[in-house]
C-alpha cells in the first residue's frame, strides 16, 4: 500500500478519538543552529474541518490492526475495515513534512494493540524518540499511552511527549465488561496512577534541582502538557451522572487536563450491541458544559448530579442554569457585593466577566446596562441577578413557568 | 516608509507632542492620520516634525501600553483617534480607566485588540508555505492576507518556529523573509514569485478529508473559526465544498438495535449489587461467586484488581496487596490503603508507612522480614473539591474484605499478627474492640497467631499535640517490641 492510501485509512481510523489540543505544553523554540519546530503552551488550531472541528495536530493511529474486540471501536478485530500499518519512519516524515508547512502543532499518535501492549507502545515511543532525537523536533507531540504497558515504557514516552493520554472510554466496569471484554478500567486507571506519580517525581525532582543545576542539565518535563482521557457517550445507556460522577474521580485522583467526552459516531460495520442513535451532539455538548462547572466554576459533581432527576442532563437547558433553576432561593445575587463564589453562579456570565464585574466594582457600584456592556447574557441572567438600578420582579414566578421563558425557543415571551 | 510598528512609535511621539502641547482630543489633528499603517504607507504626517527622540510627558500602565500597541495595527481609519482619546483621560485624573471594563472606549479600544490579537493567531494558524527548491538550497514562501496589519507583529512568532528554514511571508501590507540569521522586512514591489504547488499538498489534502467525521457535519462552526475570508490561501479549503455535499447526501450507516447494553441509573447499580460477590477470575479455576464464606483464593494483585465484593474496588485504581515474604512470623495489618498506596499499588508507601517503618526500626525489628498487609485492600475515600479525602471504610466493606485477610493468614502461617488501629483489630478478630481496651491483652486468632493491638501510624500524624504524638508513638514501639520479640520467640 502506498502512503497516501496508509494515510487515508490510519487518519481516517483515528478520527473518532476528540483530543487535538496543543495546549499547555512547555515553552521550547528552534534556534538558528539547530531544531525544527516551538511550543509556546498555547494551542493552535490550524484548519477546522467540516465537522467544526479543530485540526492542531497529526493524529494518526500507527496501525488499526487490533487484537481487541471492543464493540464502540470501528477497529475492533470483528470490523471490516481496510487496514494498514505505518513504518516509523514514515510516521516521522510526515509529521516533519507536514509541519515545516505550517499545517500542524505537532503528532497526536495512537495505536490498536498488536502482539502484545509492550510491543504496542515500544513502536509509538519509538517515532516520539526518533523525531526528537534523530530530528531535533520541537513542536507537540501527544502519545496515546497503551494501558497495562510496561513502566520503564511509559516513562520513555512521557520524556518524548507533551501529553500522554489513557482513555477509559467507558464510565463504568459494567459498561466495559459488556462492550470492551479485554480491557478494564483498573488497567487504564493503574496507568494514569503512574503518568501521575512520575509527574510528580519530575516535578519534585525539578524543584530539588533548582539551582544546583544549570537549566539545561535537567532533562526535559515529563509530560508537560499532562495527561488526558476520553469517554465515548451514547454508544451505551451509561448515565451522565455516571460520566461526570467518574470524571471528577479522575481529575481529583490523577490530576487529568481534561477529559474529553466524545458522542459516539455510527461507524462502519457497527456491533449489533450498540444504540442505533445518530451522534448525541447536544448530549456531549452539556457534558463538556457540566465539565467545565467542575473545573472552573467550583461546582462539585455531587451538585450538579443530583439536580438531574433521570440521571441525564436537561438537553434543553444548559447544566448552570439547570442548577440555577433547582437553587431559586440561592438568588438573585448582588452583583455589587456577593463573593466571587456566588458571582459564578449566575447564568449567563462567564468567569470573564466575573473578572471585570470584581474589578470595576471597586471603583464604582455596578448598573444593568454595564452588564449589558460587557456582553453578559442578560436573557438568561436577568432573572438572577441584583444590579444598583434592578432587582427582578421573578421571585414570584413559578420555576416551571421561569424555565419555560428561559428555554431559547420560548425566549423572553415572560417579559 | 513605516511599519506597522514604526506607525505606533510615530502615535507615540505625535500623541506625547499632542499632550505637552494640552490639546484636547476632539482638537486633536488625526484626520490626517487616516491613511498611516500598513506596512509601507506613505510616512506619518507628524513624524519627524517633532525632536526626536521624543521625550516622555506622562506615565502610563504597562498593560495601556500593550493595548494600545496591539490597537495600533487594527485596519479602523479611526484608531489613532480613539488611542488618543483613552490617552488622554489616562493622564488626567483617570490613571486607572482600564479597569472600568464597562466603560465605552476601553471596551472599544479592547476589542481592538481583540480583533488584532486574533489577527495575529490565526496568521500563526493559517499561514501556509510551499518548498521551493533552488539552488542554494531549499525556501519556504507562503502568501497570506491578514485580517489587520499583524506581520510584523507575527515574523517573531515564525522565526522561533522555524529557525533552521530560509521563509519568506508575503503579505499585501509587505514581507518578511527569515534567512537563518536575520529577519528583512520589505515592500511587495520585492517580493518572490509565489510557488503554485507543493509536494505535500496532496497528502495535506488526504489527511484533512480522511480526519472529518461526516456524521458530525457543522459547517457554522468551521466558518466561525476559519472564516471564508482566508479560504482562497488555504490548499485544504478547495475540498471543503465536495466534502461538505457528500456529508449531506450520505445516510447514516443504520444501526442494528441495541442487544446487550448495561442497564441504566439504578438499574445498574442493582445489578452491580446482586453481583456484589463477584470476583473477577483471575484464571478460570478461581472462584467467583464469593458465596463461600471460609475459603477465598490467595490475594494476589490481580485478584485484587478484579474484585468487586464491595464498591471500593470500582472506584479504587487498584487493589494493594500485602508485602513481605511468603512465610513471615510477624504480620501487620493496617487499615486501608491511602492516596499514595492506592497510586503506588503498594501498602504502607506514603507518611504514615515511613513512620511504621522507623518505629519497626527503633523496636530492634526488620521491617523486611515482617508481612505487612491492610485490612481492606482498596482505599475508601470522597472528593472533596479536586482531591481525595481518606474515608474510614465501613463495617460492610471491612467484612467483604476480611476473607481476603483471612485467606492471608491462612497462606503466611504467622505467629503474631499486629492489629494496627480499630479498623484492623475489628477484622482481625471478626468484632469491634476499642483499640486502647485491647493493647496489652492477650487475644488470639481463630488460627492460633496471637493478636497485638496497638494503634495506627496514622494515629500518631494526627495527634493534636506534641505531647500526645510522643506517647502514642512511644506505645507503637512498645506494642511492636513485644509483637516481635513474641513472634521471635516462638
Amino acid at each position: 500500500m502506498n502512503l497516501i492510501d496508509k494515510l487515508a485509512v490510519l487518519a481516517d481510523a483515528a478520527k473518532y478519538d476528540a483530543s487535538c489540543a496543543s495546549s499547555g505544553a512547555a515553552g521550547r523554540r528552534s534556534s538558528a543552529q539547530a531544531g525544527v519546530g516551538s511550543t509556546t503552551g498555547m494551542g493552535i488550531c490550524h484548519s477546522y474541518a467540516p465537522d467544526g472541528r479543530c485540526i492542531s495536530l497529526l493524529k494518526l493511529l500507527l496501525t488499526n490492526f487490533c487484537l481487541y474486540d471492543c464493540q464502540y471501536c470501528v477497529n475492533r478485530r470483528s470490523s471490516d475495515v481496510p487496514r494498514a500499518r505505518f513504518a516509523i519512519d514514515e510516521v516521522v516524515r510526515l509529521t516533519l513534512d507536514f509541519y515545516r508547512r505550517n499545517y500542524i502543532e505537532g503528532l497526536f499518535l495512537s495505536s490498536g494493540i498488536i502482539r502484545s501492549p509492550d510491543y504496542t507502545m515500544e513502536q509509538v515511543v519509538a517515532v516520539a524518540r526518533s523525531l526528537r532525537e534523530d530530528h531535533d523536533f520541537r513542536g507537540y507531540i501527544h502519545l496515546k499511552t497503551i494501558p497495562a504497558a510496561d513502566e520503564r515504557l511509559i516513562a520513555l514516552a512521557g520524556r518524548y511527549a507533551d501529553r500522554l493520554s489513557v482513555n477509559l472510554e467507558l464510565p463504568s466496569d459494567a459498561s466495559l465488561s459488556a462492550l470492551a471484554p479485554e480491557k478494564s478500567s483498573h488497567a487504564a486507571k493503574q496507568t494514569m496512577a503512574r503518568i501521575h506519580v512520575a509527574r510528580r517525581q519530575d516535578r519534585e525532582r525539578r524543584r530539588d534541582a533548582r539551582g544546583a543545576l544549570a537549566r539545561k542539565d535537567v532533562a526535559p518535563v515529563f509530560a508537560s502538557a499532562g495527561q488526558s482521557t476520553q469517554l465515548v457517550v451514547g454508544a451505551d445507556r451509561s448515565t451522565d451522572a455516571a460520566f461526570l460522577t467518574t470524571a471528577s474521580g479522575l481529575y481529583a485522583a490523577y490530576d487529568l487536563k481534561r477529559v474529553y467526552y466524545s458522542a459516539f459516531s455510527p461507524i462502519p460495520s457497527p456491533s449489533p450491541r450498540l444504540l442505533p442513535d445518530a451522534p448525541p451532539l447536544v448530549r456531549e455538548h452539556r457534558l463538556y458544559q457540566a465539565d467545565w462547572l467542575m473545573r472552573f466554576y467550583g461546582y462539585d459533581a455531587a451538585e450538579i448530579v443530583a439536580t438531574l432527576p433521570e440521571g441525564n442532563l436537561d438537553l434543553d437547558v444548559d447544566p448552570k442554569l439547570g442548577w440555577a433553576l433547582a437553587h431559586r432561593a440561592f438568588f438573585p445575587v448582588d452583583v455589587n457585593a456577593a463573593p466571587r463564589e456566588a458571582l459564578l453562579r449566575i447564568p449567563g456570565i462567564g468567569v470573564r466577566n466575573v473578572k471585570r464585574i470584581v474589578a470595576t466594582r471597586r471603583r464604582r457600584r455596578l448598573r444593568y446596562a454595564d452588564l449589558a456592556t460587557m456582553r453578559c447574557d442578560l436573557t438568561k441572567a436577568r432573572a438572577f441577578v441584583v444590579t444598583a438600578d434592578w432587582r427582578p420582579p421573578h421571585a414570584d414566578v413559578a420555576t416551571p413557568t421561569l424555565r419555560k421563558a428561559l428555554v431559547p425557543a420560548r425566549q423572553a415571551s415572560l417579559w | 516608509m513605516v511599519s506597522a510598528h514604526d506607525a505606533f512609535t510615530a502615535w507615540r511621539a505625535e500623541s506625547r507632542r499632542l499632550l505637552r502641547a494640552g490639546i484636547p482630543p476632539h482638537a486633536a489633528p488625526w484626520d490626517a492620520w487616516a491613511g498611516v499603517g500598513g506596512l509601507w504607507s506613505d510616512p506619518a504626517p507628524a513624524a519627524g516634525a517633532d525632536d526626536a527622540p521624543s521625550t516622555p510627558v506622562a506615565s502610563i500602565s504597562p498593560q495601556a501600553l500593550d493595548l494600545f500597541r496591539l490597537v495600533s495595527a487594527h485596519r479602523d481609519p479611526s484608531r489613532h483617534a480613539r488611542m488618543y482619546g483613552a490617552l488622554w483621560r489616562m493622564t488626567h485624573g483617570e490613571r486607572g480607566l482600564l479597569d472600568d471594563a464597562a466603560d465605552a472606549d476601553v471596551i472599544a479600544l479592547t476589542r481592538m485588540a481583540k480583533a488584532v490579537s486574533r489577527a495575529r493567531h490565526k496568521m500563526t494558524a493559517f499561514v501556509r508555505f510551499r518548498r521551493v527548491g533552488t539552488e542554494a538550497g531549499e525556501r519556504w514562501i507562503a502568501v497570506f492576507e491578514p485580517e489587520h496589519d499583524v506581520l510584523a507583529l507575527t515574523a517573531p512568532f515564525f522565526v522561533r518556529r522555524f529557525a533552521t528554514m530560509d521563509w519568506t511571508l508575503v503579505t499585501p501590507d509587505g514581507c518578511a523573509r527569515w534567512d537563518r540569521r536575520r529577519l528583512a522586512l520589505f515592500a511587495v514591489a520585492d517580493a518572490p514569485p509565489a510557488p503554485s504547488e507543493d509536494a505535500a499538498e496532496s497528502l495535506w489534502l488526504t489527511y484533512y478529508t480522511s480526519i472529518f467525521n461526516p456524521a458530525r457535519l457543522n459547517v457554522a462552526t468551521m466558518e466561525r473559526e476559519m472564516p471564508r475570508a482566508y479560504w482562497k490561501l488555504l490548499p485544504e479549503a478547495a475540498v471543503i465544498p465536495a466534502l461538505v455535499v457528500a456529508a449531506r447526501d450520505a445516510r447514516p450507516p443504520t444501526l442494528a438495535p441495541i442487544a446487550a447494553a448495561p442497564a441504566p441509573g439504578r438499574g445498574m447499580q442493582r445489578a452491580a449489587a446482586a453481583r456484589h460477590c463477584a470476583v473477577a477470575p483471575a484464571d478460570d479455576s478461581t472462584r467467583d461467586d464469593g458465596t463461600a464464606s471460609d475459603d477465598l483464593p490467595f490475594p494476589d494483585k490481580s485478584r485484587l484488581d478484579g474484585c468487586r465484593r464491595c464498591p471500593l474496588g470500582g472506584r479504587a485504581t487498584q487493589g494493594v496487596p500485602g508485602e513481605g515474604p511468603p512465610n513471615a512470623r510477624v504480620m501487620l495489618v493496617g487499615e486501608q490503603p491511602g492516596d499514595e498506596e492506592d497510586l503506588a499499588g503498594r501498602p504502607f508507601v506514603g507518611p504514615a508507612g515511613k513512620l511504621l517503618r522507623r518505629a519497626i526500626a527503633e523496636a530492634g525489628g526488620d521491617a523486611t522480614t515482617v508481612y505487612i498487609t491492610n485490612a481492606v485492600k482498596h482505599f475508601s475515600f470522597e472528593l472533596r473539591g479536586k482531591r481525595r479525602i481518606h474515608k474510614t471504610p465501613a463495617q460492610r466493606e471491612i467484612e467483604a474484605c476480611r476473607l481476603w485477610l483471612e485467606a492471608e493468614i491462612e497462606q503466611v502461617r504467622p505467629v503474631q499478627i499486629v492489629a494496627l488501629g480499630a479498623t484492623a483489630l475489628a477484622a482481625t478478630l471478626g468484632r469491634r474492640v476499642r483499640v486502647g481496651e485491647a493493647r496489652g491483652t492477650a487475644l488470639r486468632h481463630g488460627s492460633g497467631a496471637g493478636v497485638t493491638a496497638t494503634y495506627h501510624p496514622s494515629a500518631v500524624l494526627r495527634a493534636p499535640d506534641e505531647a500526645r504524638k510522643r506517647e502514642l508513638y512511644a506505645a507503637l514501639v512498645g506494642d511492636l517490641r513485644r509483637a516481635l520479640g513474641a513472634g521471635g520467640e516462638d
